[in-house]
């Protein structure tokens, strides 16, 4: 799974930092999630997403099983 | 709708029994060098005092960060740090297992003796630990959890 975490936080500005605490999450799971690394729960999704003010479906690019 | 956080209460529990776990086991392997060291075990001391400063030295780094952490506002635990004390838990057990069925296999054909049983207790429940650690350290690096 791809995700454009890194460029909308550059598009608000915002650290690793800040986007976990805005989550409320702690920062490696930010760090795992932007390099595709970790599948997020739907409600972790959906709070970085709305944090990132955008929706699931622009941040997340699902590439299905291989 | 938020992703859960610990409250600052339980934050401070864990802080402290984090704390409180690292001085009694620094405690048990200074004493335990000591009473070895009497009986004319030099090395074996050593090597203990050397196993309960690297533990203390952990520990300390452990409570530094979720100190540090908790200063910046994050939380202690989120839904990956969950996720990865469960698989971390699962394989600690299963592998722990083994680790009681070789010690006991080993002993039994005379590849080393334990003392007394609270001596062979001890190696297990200290091989328990560290293999929970390992186990805890490989799936907090990997990144797919599935």
């Amino acid at each position: 799974m791809k995700t454009r975490i890194k460029e909308f936080r550059a598009r608000y500005d915002l650290t690793q930092e800040d986007l976990a605490k805005k989550v409320g999450v702690r920062r490696e799971t930010i760090v795992f999630l932007e390099k595709g690394k970790y599948n997020p729960s739907l409600q972790l999704a959906h709070d970085v997403a709305t944090a990132l003010k955008t929706n699931i479906e622009e941040l997340f690019i699902f590439e299905g099983k291989k | 709708m938020k992703t859960k956080n610990n409250p600052k209460g339980n934050d401070k529990t864990i802080l402290l029994s984090v704390g409180i776990l690292a001085v009694l086991l620094f405690s048990t392997f200074v004493l335990f060098a000591v009473t070895i060291f009497k009986k004319g075990a030099i090395i074996e001391s050593a090597l203990s005092l050397i196993i309960g400063v690297i533990l203390l030295v952990a520990l300390i780094i452990f409570l530094k960060r979720r100190y540090t952490d908790i200063k910046k506002g994050f939380p202690t635990h989120d839904e990956r740090s969950n996720k990865v004390m469960t698989l971390a838990g699962s394989k600690a057990f299963l592998i722990s297992v083994w680790w009681i069925l070789i010690i006991g296999w080993a002993s039994s054909n005379g590849w080393f003796q334990f003392r007394d049983i609270s001596q062979a207790t001890g190696a297990g429940i200290l091989g328990m630990a560290v293999i929970f650690g390992l186990c805890w350290a490989y799936y907090n690096r990997k990144g797919n959890l599935e």
